[in-house]
């Protein structure tokens, strides 16, 4: 028996997750190991460590040079079409040619701006946030077909065939990871030796990720046991689990919720024992016959309340790619409504519904402010309880805990009254988001939502009148679902913003445990099985009547081309507070009101769209062109079809959708040898397709200084100066005419034990 | 006078006025002729994936 004390833990969050706040499972985890004996608990964020390695000058320039090496612009035929195989390989290359140089430059004062004071002037956040997307393009370029994006990690493999999945994991070619963990995270894990590494793994797209670093660990340190848990996992363990192949990657897998199983597991292999009886564990057996998996079956749930406060230590708050950490600390686990037709909850947080009192949630948050300084909260729920809508502000207040919050909810109309979100607002509640769904009664009936479209407005006006900014999620394609009724959605939404600030659209999906799986004729629908595919949760659908999957996807764009009309955050460049969690929260949380907020949005959208250059504007010294064989804005727009996006694996299910690389083939047509001018602007981090003419203009306009000193030349040169006022208006519109100096931040990191911002020097 | 003098230092050539008046009338022809060449630009219009809304989720 070995002490406990004398027994590393090794807790590891695998890539990749959102960039700009930690995840809590580990945390709770963490907490729980060191409550019950276990005080040599570490805790990595592999994902937002990768994030913040793979986004420094010295990584983009060798993927610069890998881009050149595996698919150079040369490399793609000058004069004839390119075919719809060739497009992305195309694009990736035009944009590493022109982006690579600026980005290598200026990556880590991007970093810098999203984390620091600086991240609350739009003039310095959005050209540094296009900056880290577009550092992740040229990144993933190297790696190409691999692509890694602030929101997934995808590969040229299929995450539901297993085959595929453990081939992606020894892929030195196309998966990033493997390099990354040999050269980063390996050598620390060596030198700590710790004898249970467990990984939560909550996405699909950590799934590669994960089983990378598993298979590593067990070749590098045979005596630690490797196992993992989480969301995803819940989903698909057990298949995975009898894969052949797995046992080189994994020792075990936790079921549901971490705590228990992972203490009794680490008991376990500190004393030696069995882990026959450790409920919630599925584990490999190897004896002399061979290796088989063996399920212990459910574990018992934990009682929540009783539950120590996460411990977020030892994550580095000082990498998030946010100017102030925003906490999750979860108030409860499952849903007490539990009914939703699409809803799969269970699966992933285990039967049952609990949830900690409001003084204990409280207690958490004012310990959790205290050790780290933190001031926001993201409270973890499906949706908040109507008692403790009331509850819980009340403590809030009582205490003073000083903190701005959001979570999710349910509509509730008996609890977001008028003066429940009043209170809700007092307590620092600043954003709740709704499954709203859909606004046809028909489909809310076939969802069984339980909510009627007069309550979600009354509970989204309340709430809104109370200065909380209101989310909606909403849904299209939903079995049976018609043209005409997402149609319906929509005009809805555009009737109600605001209140309804932003709308997180999904597209549907079927899931094996949902309800919709197991009846599809109460749906309308007849379930499509893959073949091959032994980790299969996502299925392909036929609908009898309503929209096609196909139908679906584009009714996407219809919708989100819609919120680009009427929401003001999505109206412009300002969708990327949208885009990046907590970001817009932040903005609201540092006393902005939505309505500020959405003025903000209106002004920067119109100052673009209808303003017009002053004599003063000038083009960017740091512009980057290339010359193209064929039209970027072509490629692009190829690239973006529904049926182009349908051959990438899809975002949930990380599937290939059957055919759909034929199809785009045969269906789209190829971009025709066109000679075109790529440009990359580093200070707006934006890209444009010129003619040589318009490239030879914004050259003239560097040389000049400014747009009136090149509008003057024009003039003494006896040229007619209309069409270059005019064209200078439209490189306004397009983000590549500046007015004033550029700007600059003087970069002041984040100290890690300092987590509230500091004052940074910005020059403009 | 040592090296390091910034005197020391070959004077940093400032543009003497005929310099200036070429480098004008060189702007001038620039300008004349982009005003009958074709000026066109083109931005992608991009489409924000399904994976991109869900970031409350993902
Ligand atoms: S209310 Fe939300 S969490 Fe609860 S069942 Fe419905 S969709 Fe799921």
């Amino acid at each position: 028996m070995i002490d406990t004390a004398q027994f590393p833990i090794t807790l590891i969050f695998p890539p990749q997750g959102h960039f700009t706040q930690p995840y809590l499972a580990l945390p709770c985890i963490s907490a729980y190991l060191k409550a019950n004996g276990f005080p040599d608990v570490e805790l990595i964020d592999a994902s937002i460590d990768s994030y913040d390695h793979f986004l420094t000058g010295e990584q983009l320039e060798r993927a610069r040079a890998r881009v050149l090496d595996r698919t150079p612009l040369s490399g793609f035929d000058a004069e004839g079409a390119l075919g719809f195989r060739d497009l992305d390989g195309f694009r990736a290359a035009a944009e590493s040619a022109a982006s690579a140089g600026p980005l290598i430059d200026r990556i880590e004062e991007a970093k810098e701006v999203v984390r620091s004071k600086a991240f609350y002037d739009p003039d310095l956040y959005i050209p540094a946030a296009r900056s880290i997307y577009h550092g992740l393009r040229l990144f993933s370029s190297a790696w190409h077909p691999t692509r890694l994006t602030p929101h997934n990690f995808t590969m040229g493999y299929a995450n539901d065939r297993s085959d595929e999945v453990l081939a992606a994991v020894r892929d030195e070619e196309q998966n990033p990871f493997i390099s990354y963990f040999r050269e980063e995270l390996l050598p620390k894990l060596v030198a700590r030796k710790p004898r249970v590494v467990g990984m939560s793994v909550i996405y699909g797209s950590q799934l590669i990720p994960a089983l990378t670093l598993g298979r590593m660990i067990k070749e590098a340190l045979p005596n630690c046991h490797v196992t993992a848990g989480g969301g995803f996992l819940a989903y698909i363990g057990k298949k995975l689990m009898v894969a052949p192949g797995m046992d080189a990657c994994l020792d075990s897998m936790i079921f549901h919720e971490g705590e228990k199983p992972t203490l009794e597991l680490s008991q376990a292999l500190c004393a030696g024992t069995s882990l026959e009886n450790i409920g919630g564990l599925m584990w490999f057996s190897r004896t002399a016959e061979g290796v088989s998996a063996v399920n212990n079956g459910l574990a018992h749930p934990i009682r929540l309340d009783e539950a120590p406060c996460p411990d977020f230590e030892g994550l580095p708050m000082e990498k998030y790619f946010s100017p102030e950490v925003v906490i999750p600390y979860d108030i409860n686990r499952g849903c007490y409504y539990g009914e939703c037709s699409f809803c799969t909850l269970p699966t992933v947080i285990g039967p049952g519904y609990r949830t900690r009192s409001a003084e204990t949630i409280v207690d958490h948050t004012i310990e959790l402010r205290d050790r780290l300084g933190a001031t926001n909260i993201n409270y973890i729920t499906d949706c908040m309880p109507p008692g403790m809508i009331n509850d819980l502000p009340e403590e809030l207040i009582r205490r003073e805990a000083g903190m701005k919050w959001w979570c999710d909810a349910r509509v509730e109309p008996k609890a977001y009254t008028k003066a429940g979100a009043e209170r809700l607002y007092r307590s620092g509640c600043r954003k709740l988001l709704f499954g709203f769904e859909s606004a046809t009664p028909r489909i809310l009936k076939l969802m069984k939502k339980g909510q009627s479209l007069s309550s979600v407005q009354e509970v989204a006006n309340n709430c809104s009148d109370a200065g909380i900014s209101v989310t909606f999620y909403a849904m299209v394609g939903f079995p049976t679902e018609t043209r005409e009724e997402a149609r319906e959605s929509l005009k809805f939404l555009r009737e109600n913003s605001p209140p309804v600030r932003e709308v997180s659209l999904q597209t549907f999906h079927i899931d094996e445990v949902a309800q919709t799986y197991h009846e599809p004729e109460k749906f309308g629908i007849e379930i499509l099985d893959g073949e091959g595919t032994d980790l299969q949760l996502y299925h392909d659908y036929v609908a009898e009547e309503g929209m096609s999957q196909t139908e679906a996807a584009e009714m996407f764009d219809e919708m989100m081309q819609g919120f680009r009309e009427f929401l003001p955050i999505f109206r412009g460049d300002t969708i990327l507070y949208f885009m990046q969690k907590s970001h817009y929260f932040l903005h609201l949380a540092s006393g902005k009101t939505p309505d500020e907020f959405a003025q903000l949005c209106v002004d920067r959208a119109a100052a673009r769209e209808e303003g017009t250059p002053s004599r003063e504007a000038r083009a960017s010294d740091g512009l980057s062109f290339v010359e193209l064989s064929h039209s970027y804005t072509e490629t692009c727009e190829r690239l973006g079809s529904p049926l182009a996006r349908a051959v990438r694996p899809d975002f949930l299910t990380g599937r290939f959708v059957e055919g759909a690389l034929e199809r785009a083939e045969s269906e789209l047509d190829g971009v025709a040898p066109a000679e075109c001018v790529l440009a990359y602007d580093p200070e707006s981090g934006e890209f444009c397709e010129l003619t040589t003419g318009a490239r030879a203009f914004l050259e003239a306009l560097q040389q000049a200084g400014s747009l009136g000193g090149l509008l003057d030349a024009a003039g003494r040169a006896g040229a007619d100066t209309t069409a270059l006022e005019a064209f200078a208006r439209e490189l306004h519109q397009s983000g590549l005419l500046h007015e004033g100096t550029p700007h600059t931040i003087t970069p002041a990191r984040r100290s890690p034990a300092e987590s509230s911002p500091r004052p940074e020097e910005v020059t403009t | 006078m040592s090296p390091n003098d910034p005197d020391a230092q070959p004077d940093k050539k400032k543009p003497g006025e005929e310099e200036v008046e070429a480098s004008e009338k060189k702007l001038e022809d620039i300008a004349l002729e982009l005003a009958n060449r074709k000026l066109e630009i083109r931005k992608v219009d991009e489409r924000i994936a399904p994976s991109e809304t869900n970031v409350f989720d993902k």
